[in-house]
């Protein structure tokens, strides 16, 4: 009765966690393609819904078990207890995001997580804390604006020396194109099927799904050469030409944006399921100390709150931002999205919980330090800091009040 | 709208290299109206002229408003790829070519008299030389937004230096006819009236100016583009 209870206000807070997720982040991915005209609002929406859910269902489960169980050995744990934590985290950390959306602090939905099951723990047994383990995330947080902005800086060099500074630029382009299309195609592949689909009983080794995800990239790439063909060849003016390659760019964007809101949901898909993942085992009745089996509705569930996210208020904030912001062009874009796409999907493998927003920025000022933009505004960096600092302590005092309401409540 | 975060917006403002850009439009929008006052000025005539310095006021508080706002939104904390001091002085250099264009509109309508006849030839030539100083201006900043679109290429950085250097020879030009152009109204100092002798040589060191400003504009560009 107790579980099944707790069981059903889980999913509940499961859901609107997602939506958090959706309404607020997939800007991230789409607001600058809406931006530069490569794609309308409708086809924005339509685009970020298709890839989020298929990010969150198809790649999702690495990070979903690290946040599950890594922090501490959940068998230590009185099942009831535990299911109360987690769902106290879920509720915790959906009230604390939407409180800093609300005021506008840039927020990690990642570590709100992270703290809210932190702030669980140290009321019930501050000892079962693996504090290796969080550190590991603590140096995830670090180290993904970090990895953000060194892979946008090499990706903008390249591109600069190999097409902005060429004589022409348009054709330069359309050499290069199809070299990272095969690098993206690649890389969306390999993070799908290497170790990915156990789902799907597809269970395929380093060099099988290497080559693989090489051969589909080649045919990506082979495809864009094809269809770049039909594109107008030579430009006239000086001043017309950057404006040429910029329209060309917009193509490539979309491709960038849409890997943005794959790895997007493939990374954050975890912070609104991990929590119902164990939630689910204890009804369940399934020994926690195993492998745990995460159910694929689990990880639709958290796509469909995703899903729901952007489509009842994502496309507002994609809106505005698509207005808004000018500054970015699509040459830009495309290396800081690339280099979005390629972190977080890396990481996600890697099981490590990083924020989407913060690899972002990170690449931002990444093409920054590449010379690539007019202006960057460093204050943003200094929000990170802040609100590191900040949503640990908060998240973890929302999820212990939570934790004593529920078991005076429950118990 | 409120309800949103997205940190990756508040990272980028509006281009302040675009806004410059619309800022030397202005200035070339100022110096066709001014052109037209001169030519009546040549023409001996002196109607509308009150509609005509009113509108170039109108520019010149435009452009004004948007030399503030590119001050006001150019904190310390924003980074540019290029100096940011070097900048805003490249954005005093192209508003003192603004205030000159007005003060030399405002210079001929507060004594509107003809320019005598033996003088005119060379007003021409200096206020054309002005006219091309502040073209070229205004080639340089284009040139200057290219250099950022194309993140510093080499083609487009040695294109601008070549407008530049070509504002080195107009400056230089004007320099010559400023200082003959005097040098005849000094000569002709008898048959001139006070108010004409200070009237005239006063435009002519405000014309002269106006390529001044022009080519240290040009040199600003010049660091701002050096790697």
């Amino acid at each position: 009765m107790l579980t099944a209870a707790v069981l059903l206000i889980a999913i509940i807070a499961a859901l609107y966690m997602a939506w958090n997720i959706g309404a607020n982040d997939v800007a991230n991915s789409m607001g600058t393609s809406v931006g530069s005209g490569a794609l309308t609002l409708r086809g924005a929406v339509l685009v970020a819904a298709i890839c989020e859910f298929s990010g969150s269902v198809l790649v999702g489960k690495h990070v979903t078990s690290t946040i599950a169980k890594g922090i501490a050995d959940p068998t230590l744990i009185d099942p009831n207890i535990l299911m109360l934590g987690m769902l106290a985290s879920l509720i915790a950390a959906g009230i604390w995001v939407t409180l800093a959306t609300y005021f506008s602090v840039p927020v990690s939905t990642t570590h709100s997580i992270v703290g809210a099951v932190i702030g669980f723990l140290l009321l019930y047994n501050p000892n079962l804390i693996h504090w290796n383990v969080v550190g590991d995330i603590v140096a995830s947080w670090v180290l993904s604006p970090l990895s953000g902005m060194f892979v946008a800086y090499i990706l903008f060099y390249i591109l600069k020396i190999t097409v902005l500074s060429k004589r022409d630029p348009l054709k330069e382009a359309k050499l290069v194109t199809p070299f990272f299309v095969l690098f993206s195609v690649s890389v969306i592949t390999m993070s799908v099927i290497y170790k990915g689909l156990k789902n799907l009983n597809l269970d395929l080794e380093l060099k099988t799904s290497l080559l693989l995800s090489l051969i589909l990239g080649a045919l990506g790439g082979l495809i864009s050469h094809i269809f770049m063909r039909r594109y107008a060849n030579h430009s006239d003016g000086r001043e017309d030409r950057y404006k040429k390659l910029e329209r060309f760019f917009i193509y490539l964007q979309i491709m960038t944006a849409s890997s943005v809101a794959f790895a997007h949901g493939a990374n954050d898909v975890a912070n609104a399921v991990g929590p119902l993942v164990t939630i689910v085992d204890i009804y369940n009745n399934v020994s926690l100390g195993g492998e745990t089996y995460i159910p694929l509705w689990v990880l639709a569930l958290g796509g469909l709150g995703i899903v729901i996210g952007i489509s009842t208020w994502g496309y507002r904030v994609i809106y505005t931002i698509g207005k808004r912001i000018t500054e970015i062009t699509p040459t830009r874009g495309f290396a800081a999205e690339l280099a979005t796409a390629f972190s977080v999907l890396v990481f996600s493998k890697l099981g490590m919980p990083i924020s989407t927003s913060h690899v972002i920025v990170g690449s931002v000022i990444g093409v920054g330090f590449a010379r690539g933009l007019a202006t960057v505004d460093y204050r943003v960096i200094k929000n990170i800091v802040y609100s590191w600092i900040i949503t640990l302590p908060v998240a973890m005092g929302f999820s212990a009040g939570i934790f004593l309401l529920l078991k005076f409540i429950f118990i | 709208m409120k309800f949103m975060r997205v940190p990756l917006i508040d990272t980028l403002g509006k281009s302040p290299f675009e806004a410059l850009k619309e800022h030397a439009a202005l200035v070339r929008e100022s110096a066709s109206i001014l052109n037209e006052i001169f030519q009546k000025l040549m023409k001996n005539e002196f109607e509308n002229m009150e509609s005509k310095r009113k509108k170039i006021e109108e520019l010149e508080l435009k452009a004004d408003y948007i030399k503030s706002n590119i001050r006001n939104h150019l904190p310390k904390s924003v980074k540019m790829p290029v100096d940011r001091g070097v900048f805003l002085s490249l954005l005093t250099e192209i508003d003192n070519v603004e205030d000159l264009i007005q003060d030399v509109a405002e210079w001929i309508y507060i004594r509107e008299k003809p320019v005598p006849d033996e003088l005119k030839e060379d007003f021409i030539q200096l206020f054309n030389k002005a006219l091309e100083a502040i073209e070229y201006s205004e080639k340089a900043i284009n040139a200057l937004n290219l250099v950022i679109e194309s993140s510093f290429s080499e083609r487009e950085r040695e294109n601008a230096k070549k407008i530049i250097q070509r504002l080195h020879e107009i400056e230089h030009e004007s320099d010559v006819m400023e200082r003959q152009l005097t040098k005849k109204i000094f000569r002709m100092g008898d048959k001139l009236s006070a108010a004409a002798l200070f009237h005239l040589s006063k435009m002519v060191f405000l014309l002269g100016d106006i390529s001044n400003h022009a080519e240290n504009a040009g040199d600003r560009v010049r660091a701002l583009i050096a790697r």
